[in-house]
């Protein structure tokens, strides 16, 4: 049976792979969700969702979370994860991947490899 | 890029002054500095930067307040029940939410029996910055009279500075007193917290509830001494505290007039009064501050807390 | 809820290091002296009082805040309470589980309300504790009530309200509130239902700034305020003149900034007590006279 992660990238832009890894989690304005083959290492789905915009006082980084859990993603990517994200994450056992600036494309590989040995 | 935040826990020991200082000879040295000002509720380094006109300002609004409809209302009384904040109050008869002290939480909303609240968009204040006279920009925010503190402000002014900030920018967080949510967030998430104290006991006791706080977020510390020589038998305390706990002692600065007096000029010390004894420990700490980060990795390993110190909330289950 | 027959002096003032502990240890000092007095320190992150009246912190009760207690036995797993939660304190898992990220919750119990099967439970979690003091200075008594944040906990306004009804709830003839520095709500909170704000300032830049914002902070509750100058001699004060006349908040006390006042500081005892005939002391005892006045 394949191996697929479903991998979500912070981006500020949506322009596919072609996007470049926001620096920020928390209220990034797009996440581009990215079905990934471990086996085969191919792509096999590709979709964007628009970051959640927040109202409210505090846990914008908990309420992206949530919405990545609603997505039945497995490893998150961003520049950088504020703690209550972090927290959230942990225990929802999403893993996550510190790195921004690159396309979504070029950083593909690295990712894959970093979350293993989270 | 490395991110240092300025904490102290009591008010009034400083650390504007300090960061105001240390953003200036940054600066001067050829570094690409970015300041933030992360006192909202009081913001002075724009003050003490002599700063009267801001590039561009932002109306900041991420609040919402509960409203009553009188037409609606049946009088019961449950909103002011329910209300853990005591923003529901009984005027002549008449239930109404005081908007200086509504947190925009939904319980009022979901208890309300014949739903008559409703929640509007409360302005929380500004977001501003500029381009300084010194060549850096800084970025500031001031919150609207009576609304809450939050450390989504200072996450959206450090979201400001990461996004004018370079792969070698050096990012220097003036936070505010306390340490409370927006102490908490400007704390998490930088490089290395440097704590400011006098040689009260006070300010002592607040250092150590602060350090604390840095400690649970795993932040290098430092510390810097203000107005040292009003009590050498104090500072003594606080050296050894230092030492006792593995935070720097990055430096000393006696009590010297010329500093009240360069604030009333809206002047930084370092400049307007550049021999004093206040300017002359106030280099030496920058100078401290550029060897930091020159050597980085050595000094953030030597000085990071070893072993994690999560804040573990005590619960008490219902029975 | 709104009690007038307690009488309420708040001191406050924008701008941290002004002076406001110091005004408040020693209004309340003075007062103590013919009335019965209840200080009460509400600069709950880092309370200062105590350290002015030279007393150490004992004993004390914790102050909680609801914490939502989920019975996973009647959870049907809808989603609702992450939902409505505005902290992001509850996140639900991809079953529809929820859980609770404790540190986040502000106590404003939301959840409990719109869990279709009541499955939320209040428990409580410890923010901080609340210390009732008992303070003898020569042949004064006063009482002193200090709410003190843990370490780690983001929301102060829950232990505000607690601590200040704790000093509310000791019978007294006059409360003396020391608030934080700062105009957010909860410096808003602390000043509810006072009679006098007293906010205190200094002549510089900063100071003026920030009285800007307490004073229009209290037009907006629509208090008295008066104002101290402290640490005259730092620098001008004609803006801060300006500002006053402009909110009609008379300045009742110029305070010298003297070597007899640190020295207070250092000493940790209160000037009123340690040099009752210092200029600062006289106007001090000044505004204790016009609080007589105006206020008892």
């Amino acid at each position: 049976m394949a191996r697929v992660v479903r991998i979500a990238f912070a981006t500020e832009e949506d322009r596919g792979l072609d996007s470049i890894i926001s620096s920020r989690f928390g209220r990034a304005r797009y996440f581009i969700i990215v079905e990934y083959d471990l086996d085969t290492g191919s792509i096999k789905g590709i979709n964007s969702i628009e970051g959640p915009g927040t109202l409210m006082r505090g846990g914008a980084g908990v309420k992206t979370v949530q919405t990545l859990v609603n997505n039945n993603v497995d490893i998150a990517v961003a520049g950088a994860f504020g703690p209550n994200a972090l927290a959230a994450l942990e225990r929802m056992n999403i893993r996550h991947v510190e790195l921004s600036g690159l396309k979504i494309s070029e950083a593909l590989d690295r990712v894959i490899r970093l979350a293993d040995f989270k | 890029m490395l991110e240092i935040t300025v904490a102290s826990g009591k008010g009034g020991v400083g650390k504007t002054t300090i960061t105001a200082s240390i953003l200036i000879t940054l600066a001067s040295r050829g570094y690409d500095v970015i300041a933030v000002d992360a006192d909202a509720d009081a913001p002075n380094l724009h003050i003490a930067l002599g700063i009267d006109r801001w590039d561009y300002i932002e109306d900041y609004s991420e609040s919402e307040v509960a409203e009553i409809d009188q037409d609606k209302c049946i009088r019961c009384g449950s909103c002011m029940e329910v209300c853990s904040y005591k923003a529901i109050y009984l005027d002549d008869g008449v239930y109404k939410v005081n908007k200086l002290i509504c947190e925009g939480c939904p319980t009022c909303r979901l208890v309300c029996p014949v739903d008559a609240i409703y929640m509007v968009r409360a302005s929380t204040g500004v977001i501003r910055y500029t381009k300084t006279r010194y060549d850096f920009t800084l970025i500031s925010a001031r919150l609207e009279p009576g609304r809450p503190n939050s450390g989504k402000l200072v996450s959206r002014e450090r979201e400001y500075a990461r996004g004018f900030a370079r792969e070698d920018s050096i990012i220097l967080i003036d936070a505010a007193a306390g340490i409370g949510c927006q102490v908490i967030s400007s704390i998490a998430g930088s490089n290395a917290t440097i704590l400011v104290a006098e040689p009260t006991k006070a300010s002592f006791n607040d250092l150590k509830r602060v350090y604390r706080v840095a400690r649970h977020f795993m932040q290098p510390t430092a510390l810097v001494i203000n107005k040292y020589d009003l009590n050498e038998d104090m500072t003594h305390r606080l050296i050894k505290y230092a030492d006792e706990n593995n935070i720097y002692l990055l430096g000393l600065i006696p009590y010297d007039d010329t500093i009240p007096k360069s604030i009333s000029l809206m002047k930084p010390v370092i400049l307007a009064y550049p021999d004093s004894k206040a300017s002359k420990a106030l280099r030496e700490i920058s100078e401290k501050v550029v060897e930091i980060i020159k050597n980085w990795s050595e000094w953030y390993i030597k000085y990071r807390p070893k072993k994690p110190h999560p804040y573990k909330p005590i619960i008490i289950k219902p029975k | 809820m709104v009690m007038k027959s307690k009488r309420i002096v708040a001191v406050s003032g924008g701008k941290g290091g002004t002076g406001k502990s110091f005004i408040a240890v020693n209004l309340a000092v003075l007062l103590a002296k013919s009335y019965r007095v209840v200080l009460i320190d509400l600069d709950v992150e880092a309370p200062n009082d105590y350290i002015l009246l030279n007393t150490e912190l004992d004993g004390g009760v914790d102050a909680y805040t609801m914490i939502p207690y989920i019975d996973y036995s009647k959870c049907i797993k809808c989603g609702e309470c992450s939902r409505v939660c505005g902290s992001g304190a509850i996140i639900a898992s991809r079953e529809g589980l929820p859980y609770l990220l404790p540190r986040l919750c502000s106590g404003c119990r939301a959840c409990y309300f719109i869990c279709p099967t009541k499955a939320i439970k209040e428990a409580r979690r410890v923010i901080g504790r609340i210390y009732t003091s008992s303070i003898r200075l020569n042949s004064t008594n006063l009482t002193l009530v200090t709410g003190v944040l843990n370490e780690g906990e983001e929301h102060v306004p829950p232990l505000v309200i607690a601590t200040k009804e704790r000093g509310l709830s000791i019978d007294a003839d006059l409360y003396v509130v020391d608030t934080s520095a700062g105009t957010s709500n909860t410096v808003a909170s602390a000043l509810l239902n006072t009679d006098i704000v007293i906010a205190v300032t200094e002549p510089t830049p900063l100071g003026y700034h920030d009285l800007g914002m307490i004073l229009e902070l209290t037009k907006k509750l629509d208090i008295e305020t008066w104002i101290v100058m402290n640490k005259v001699g730092l620098g001008d004060y004609s803006r801060h003149v300006e500002l006053a006349s402009k909110y009609n908040a008379r300045i009742v006390a110029w305070i010298d900034y003297s070597h007899e006042v640190l020295d207070s500081y250092i000493k940790g005892i209160p000037i009123v007590v340690l040099n009752p005939d210092a200029q600062a002391s006289n106007e001090i005892r000044n505004i204790t006279e016009l609080i007589e006045r105006e206020v008892l």
